[in-house]
């Protein structure tokens, strides 16, 4: 038995080859296919004319095809529901009216209609989803080059957004529904759109955020890629105009970046002891005593050996020390300092009396009887002389005081 | 010997573990297990597993930042160039030679006879290749095509590529690359030099095609360098003010 619908699906199954050709491009009657299979086409209503001569696939066919094939072309829009939002609201505000009228049959004609309304909304939120899902898992497969990725990009995040928009136009005008249908006592109707509006508006918006995330994750990437191309541009261009750079100096006393702070373990070199007892070593070992000189036995000497004498030198005695008259004067003089007692003994004075002292020079003596004094424990004074003319103070000295120590 | 095991010795011998280069081991770290039993042995002498980003290649780390280490990283950081020869003329070299599209970021193909037509039909790249001195091994009789295939080998053996297509000569871009992406913008961080602001043209007046005048804010800007591909317009006039009412 024939119908239309047979009728339709056997034209579009007798010029597949021209169908599959239409959904990937726009047809030529001359290059691709005959006219009388176009002609086919153009009366089932399958090709709309593109351009002067070409022919393109009917946009719901192609829809079709792509949505069952899982076809993602570069830049395909996601299914629009903005339309329906509206159309959903005005069947509601439609339902209204005749709801009023109590025309029971335009009611239900109504009610069918917004049933399919709602079902391909439903439809079109899966597919975008699915397809933007698709899409962000291969990275936008179908493309090949950084521009056309970062296209892609931005073509879909203007996507998502306004699919975003109609979203929350969606959960709006699907809550108002549900209120007013439970309100009306249409219970069947709210109890439709609770279970395939409402229930999914909250995956249907988490999803979408995912994949607004993803998209923001790669637009990032991209601008990174883009830099770091920059970057190694630059590094290559620095590195050979200034032959002179050797590199910088940082500041690490905060944190450090992972990728600096990289190592890796020395390398373990063998180092295993060989055994005497291997062949390789005995070979050795055989080599080496081969190599050495031959062994001469001892000979034994014919002439008697060389005796020494050893000459001990006997213990030099000791010099007889003679006092020089130096240390007999200042003998002396230590003597009569003591006989003095506290009231002392002018060194100069008593030079005059000693023949002995008298022999060295006067400064001489002085120095030396004073330093000796005081070796023994004496307490000397030196006696400055009077200022000479022009002089504020004594700087000069001829004779020293002499007097046994308070303490001694 | 297990995979993390493997993934164990790469680590200790400062590999950086890429899904690229050592896809097994670098499975094995991916798993909680895997990577929970790698963080205590190595926690156990004295280091820490780390990853250059969120699903970046896995290194070891030194756990303990003592003042030592900081000294050391402060001197490497003073010859840093050393480290950053001779790869970056390498990377900018196959950036240059992948035209408008580059792809040099982990994960990305590269092939030989790509990089070898590209620097056939450029001159510039030709030259600059015939010039490079740090290609290992190269003679002067060597072609641009002959260094192109010993400066592969080199970023193999440099572990920034690894060959995955004997037959057809293609290389995939290792995690490693990473690390120099992170070293370059960390001096970039820390220096003037990479900045936007010291980036200036230096083209002078008797080396300019129109003859105008270099503004001289432009001159007294920095003593950096410019970009050539950046700041010059195909006619080789220049992108700002002066060279823009110049050329009209």
């Amino acid at each position: 038995m024939s119908s239309p619908i047979k009728d339709l699906l056997q034209i579009l199954s007798r010029h597949a080859d021209l169908v599959q050709s239409g959904l990937l491009d726009v047809v030529c009657s001359e290059a691709d296919s005959s006219p009388a299979a176009i002609a086919a086409l153009r009366q089932a209503s399958a090709l709309r004319p593109a351009g002067d001569e070409g022919w393109r696939l009917h946009p719901r066919l192609r829809d079709y095809l792509q949505d069952h094939l899982q076809l993602f072309p570069a830049f395909q829009s996601l299914a629009e529901i903005g339309s329906r939002i509206v159309q959903l609201g005005a069947l509601w505000a439609e339902i209204g009216q005749v709801r009023q009228d109590a025309d029971q049959e335009a009611l239900a004609g109504l009610m069918l209609t917004l049933h399919s309304t709602v079902f391909d909304i439903v439809d079109s939120m899966e597919r975008n989803l699915l397809l933007l899902q698709t899409l962000m898992s291969t990275r936008f497969g179908n493309v090949k080059t950084l521009q056309a990725k970062k296209s892609q990009n931005r073509y879909y995040q203007q996507q998502t957004a306004t699919l975003a928009a109609d979203l929350s136009r969606l959960a709006v005008m699907a809550g108002e529904l549900e209120r007013q249908a439970s309100a009306w006592a249409l219970e069947p109707l709210a109890r439709f759109v609770r279970r395939n509006l409402l229930a999914r508006l909250s995956v249907w918006q988490q999803g979408l955020s995912e994949m607004q995330t993803l998209i923001r994750t790669e637009i990032f990437r991209l601008r990174e890629v883009e830099q770091r191309h920059q970057q190694l541009s630059r590094m290559d261009l620095l590195l050979r105009q200034q032959p002179g750079w050797r590199g910088f100096e940082a500041d690490l006393s905060g944190a450090i970046p992972d990728f600096l702070l990289a190592a890796r373990l020395p390398p373990l070199v063998a180092h295993a002891a060989p055994l005497d007892s291997e062949h390789a070593v005995r070979q050795e070992m055989r080599a080496l005593a081969r190599a050495l000189p031959p062994k001469t036995p001892p000979v034994a000497d014919t002439a008697p050996p060389k005796r020494y004498t050893r000459i001990i030198d006997a213990p030099r005695r000791a010099a007889a020390t003679t006092a020089t008259p130096a240390a007999q004067a200042l003998e002396r003089l230590a003597r009569d300092v003591l006989a003095a007692g506290s009231a002392g003994l002018h060194l100069a004075a008593w030079r005059q009396r000693d023949a002995a002292a008298l022999a060295m020079a006067p400064h001489v003596w002085l120095v030396f009887a004073v330093m000796a004094l005081r070796g023994r424990g004496m307490r000397v004074e030196l006696l400055g002389n009077e200022a000479r003319t022009g002089e504020h103070f004594a700087h000069r000295f001829d004779d020293a005081l002499a007097r046994v120590a308070p303490s001694a | 010997m297990s995979r993390l095991d493997l993934a164990l010795k790469r680590l200790a011998e400062g590999c950086f573990v890429c899904a690229v280069h050592y896809p097994d081991e670098y499975a094995a770290l991916q798993e909680a297990d895997g990577r929970a039993r790698a963080e205590a042995w190595l926690s156990a002498i004295g280091y820490r597993l780390a990853r250059l980003d969120a699903e970046g290649a896995f290194f070891m780390a030194h756990a303990v930042v003592t003042a030592e280490l900081r000294n050391r990283l402060r001197d490497e950081l003073r010859t840093v160039r050393g480290k950053l020869e001779p790869v970056v003329g390498f990377m900018e070299t196959l950036r240059q030679a992948q035209g408008r599209h580059p792809q040099i970021h982990a994960g990305d193909m590269l092939w030989e006879s790509e990089i070898s037509e590209a620097v056939r039909g450029s001159a510039l790249l030709e030259r600059r290749l015939l010039e490079m001195r740090e290609i290992g091994g190269a003679r002067v009789t060597d072609s641009a095509i002959d260094r192109v295939r010993r400066m592969l080998a080199q970023l193999q053996n440099d572990g920034y590529l690894v060959e995955t297509n004997p037959t057809n000569k293609g290389y995939c871009v290792t995690g490693k690359i990473d690390y120099l992406y992170q070293l370059i913008g960390f001096i970039a961080e820390n220096t003037t030099h990479l900045s936007d602001d010291a980036v200036t043209d230096q083209l002078g007046a008797q080396s300019r095609l129109d003859g105008a005048l270099v503004p001289d804010e432009a001159r007294a800007g920095g003593t950096a360098f410019s970009e050539p591909g950046a700041d010059a317009a195909p006619d080789g006039n220049l992108r700002d003010g002066a060279g823009g009412d110049a050329a009209a």
